[in-house]
């Protein structure tokens, strides 16, 4: 396992950070004859010298980049560990650098970039130099190597090795038969192995690592190095990528009611229960009505509202009614909370037809939910993904909202109104859920200054912004009575391209490609955009014939 | 001017890079009549009789082979060849080493069915799915609102 006191990161020559070891591991590599080192007059040829191994970019069949380490150094505490470019400058390659001013430029996403140029190269030697730029093309860093071999030549990486403790660890020799880059000063920092092996790998794999690495270019053989690194038009901007996606949760219900006011109370009534309150109310002679009369014109105007929801309201405890303030004897279920969720689950229904017809304009996708309508998605939206979809619903002013999750995030939520409301009172529910919205939070301190009950003021309060209500928009919704009666299980509709397809068309005309590929690559049918004809030994007339039929399509 | 020829039957489309050929006899020695296209050549063989099958041909000396596009019988045992280079199948080697950018493609390796090229076409009369979501509203409840407090029992 790593030691946190091992870790090391790594920086591209302008300080971004790209590796942090100890988070990786390298996948060993055990095949024998890949490699060949020498380090202090001994070899390492055989897979248990060298412990890990990894070739991280191929570059037109070439190893680009190899990172490595070295186990049985000559001496026990010396281990090491290298990076750099290995065969691509390798003369011998096809694509080596076999002739003097032969260069290749390897490119970061950062922006930043190395340029190597062949410096010697016949029967006797071999050498070369690279210069390391960063991204505002400053350079940085010059490596110069010669050799009297052909043999593979290494060219560091272009980068410090930072440790954690903010210093810099430069590049180093360790009298490697190619130059590399080792940590020699391990003892304190760097990359560190036990005396018996290795104890972690600094390095995971070569996706990870070539997540910064664009590629290798040739470039011109007589302006190898540019000195001013903008002397291309700068053209539009490349971008800097697509950002990650955070994704968009759907939100807990709410945590503040207003039933903790005190002002309100809401109850869960059976029917008996409710005809029960009316006797209590009506025909039951322990009433005090005219007790009651001196606050209130009605005994009504204490029952706020009376609905029918379409959810299960969560019930707590039974408790006695009051009627403003006399305590009546009948005893009903209260609710527990102002909020309720319905979790309408999960619908996963895949790309129907797996082509773009899938998405829009071709597909269209369209939601039904129940106490809202009908309600149109982008296909973008919506194919392909998961959808989830979850109610809450507000008990008291029976406003509900429906949020749809795409994926991983919520992309659309729409309100509604999904409760029917029981004619009680002359008042109506929506203003007096206004005014014991307002009490609580402005009118309230009134109360202890006035004495005035706490129904008075709620009656007031209603008056005063009456006209100021709000209006929840229903339109082309279906909500109270015509929710209830609707339809109470949402669904999508979906319209699909009735497709049309041949048989075999793949194998006629194939299918649409927008990829570089090699011939040989390729089986069967293929038309081709444009083809650069190489190395092909025929007349002018021909190479057209070729390319005409190239662009035509062609059966490989 | 004397060739080899090589009569074949193909049985692929033009456009094939790797003909499908049923060599016809053994190789033939033939003549060009005057100046010879490599492109276009027409040449003079003798044989009793030609095949009729023969449709393609591959001159050795110039490395390439021809659509057969006219058989002409000459006299008696003498027929003009009248040939097109068929330069896919000649430097079908050379040709598969070099790259691309592929438009369409039979392989899989190369297409991408995201891709809108117009490949697909769609009947006027789509399909409209409805599907259902696990679960929906399921229960009628009440919910009574009353002014003040209550007192628990």
């Amino acid at each position: 396992m790593p030691h946190d006191a091992y870790k090391y990161e790594i920086f591209s020559g302008d300080g971004q950070t790209f590796i942090r070891a100890g988070q990786y591991n390298i996948p060993r590599v055990t095949a024998d004859g890949q490699y060949y080192y020498q380090a202090s007059g001994q070899s390492y040829t055989t897979a248990a010298d060298v412990v890990a191994w990894l070739n991280l970019t191929r570059v037109r069949g070439d190893v680009a980049m190899d990172f490595w380490t070295v186990n049985n150094t000559t001496d026990a505490t010396q281990k090491i560990s290298a990076a750099g470019f290995y065969r691509i400058v390798d003369p011998r390659t096809a694509y080596g650098l076999n002739a003097v001013n032969k260069s290749v430029r390897f490119k970061f996403k950062n922006g930043s970039y190395i340029v190597i140029k062949c410096t010697a190269y016949d029967a006797y030697q071999f050498g070369y130099e690279a210069k390391y730029y960063t991204q505002s093309g400053a350079l940085q860093y010059t490596y110069t190597y010669s050799t009297s071999t052909t043999g593979g030549m290494w060219v560091p990486l272009p980068f410090v090795y930072r440790n954690l403790d903010g210093s810099i660890t430069d590049y180093k020799a360790r009298g490697f038969k190619g130059p590399g880059l080792s940590f020699d000063d391990y003892a304190t920092y760097g990359v560190r192995f036990n005396t018996s092996g290795y104890d972690y790998y600094p390095f995971e794999d070569s996706t990870s690592l070539q997540a910064w690495f664009t590629g290798i270019e040739p470039i011109d053989e007589n302006d190898p190095y540019p000195d001013v690194p903008n002397s291309e038009p700068s053209g539009p901007s490349e971008g800097v990528g697509i950002p990650s996606s955070d994704p968009v949760s759907i939100p807990n219900l709410p945590t503040v009611s207003l039933l903790d006011t005190g002002f309100v109370t809401l109850f869960n009534p059976s029917m008996a229960d409710i005809k029960n309150l009316a006797d209590y109310m009506w025909n039951n002679n322990a009433f005090d009505l005219a007790n009651f009369k001196k606050i209130f014109a009605n005994p009504m105007d204490c029952i706020l509202g009376l609905n029918m929801v379409p959810v299960t309201v969560p019930a707590t405890g039974a408790a006695s009614i009051n009627i403003g303030n006399l305590t009546t004897s009948v005893s009903i279920p209260r609710a527990a909370s102002q909020w309720q969720e319905l979790d309408c689950g999960t619908l996963d229904l895949g790309l129907p037809l797996g082509n773009y017809m899938d998405y829009a304009p071709n597909s269209k996708y369209s939601i039904y939910l129940p106490y809202i309508g009908i309600q149109e998605l982008s296909t973008d939206d919506v194919a392909g993904k998961a959808l989830t979809l979850k109610y809450h619903v507000d008990l008291m002013s029976c406003a509900c909202i429906a949020y749809l999750k795409c994926g991983d995030s919520v992309l659309y939520q729409f309100s509604g109104s999904c409760g029917y409301p029981i004619p009680v009172t002359e008042n109506s529910w929506n203003n007096l859920y206004k005014a014991i919205a307002e009490l609580a939070v402005g009118v309230g301190g009134a109360v202890a200054t006035g004495g005035m009950s706490a129904g008075g003021l709620m009656n007031g309060a209603v008056d005063l912004i009456q006209g100021l209500k709000p209006e929840i928009h229903r339109s082309g919704a279906i909500g109270s009575a015509a929710g209830l009666m609707g339809i109470q299980k949402p669904f999508l509709i979906i319209e699909i391209p009735n497709l049309c397809k041949p048989e075999k068309q793949y194998h006629y005309i194939g299918y649409p490609s927008f990829v570089t590929k090699k011939l040989n690559d390729i089986s069967g049918f293929a038309s081709f955009e444009e083809i650069i004809l190489e190395n092909i030994p025929c007349t002018e007339e021909e190479a057209v014939m070729i390319k005409n039929l190239c662009k035509g399509g062609i059966h490989l | 001017m004397s060739f080899t020829l090589k009569l074949y039957t193909n049985n692929s489309e033009y456009d094939y890079v790797t003909k499908n050929l049923t060599q016809i006899g053994s190789d033939i020695s033939c003549t060009a009549r005057g100046e010879c296209s490599i492109l276009h050549p027409e040449i003079e063989v003798e044989l009793a009789s030609i095949p009729a099958t023969a449709n393609y041909m591959y001159i050795t000396d110039f490395g390439r082979y021809y659509f057969i596009r006219e058989i002409i019988a000459v006299r008696t045992g003498l027929y003009r060849i009248r040939g097109e280079v068929d330069p896919l199948t000649s430097f079908a080697t050379q040709l598969r080493a070099c790259s691309g950018i592929v438009h369409r493609a039979e392989a899989e390796a190369a297409y991408n069915l995201n891709l809108n090229d117009g490949s697909f076409r769609a009947y006027s009369n789509p399909h409209i799915i409805t599907k259902e979501f696990p679960s929906g509203f399921n229960t009628i409840d009440f919910v009574l609102a009353v002014a003040g407090s209550y007192n628990n029992t």
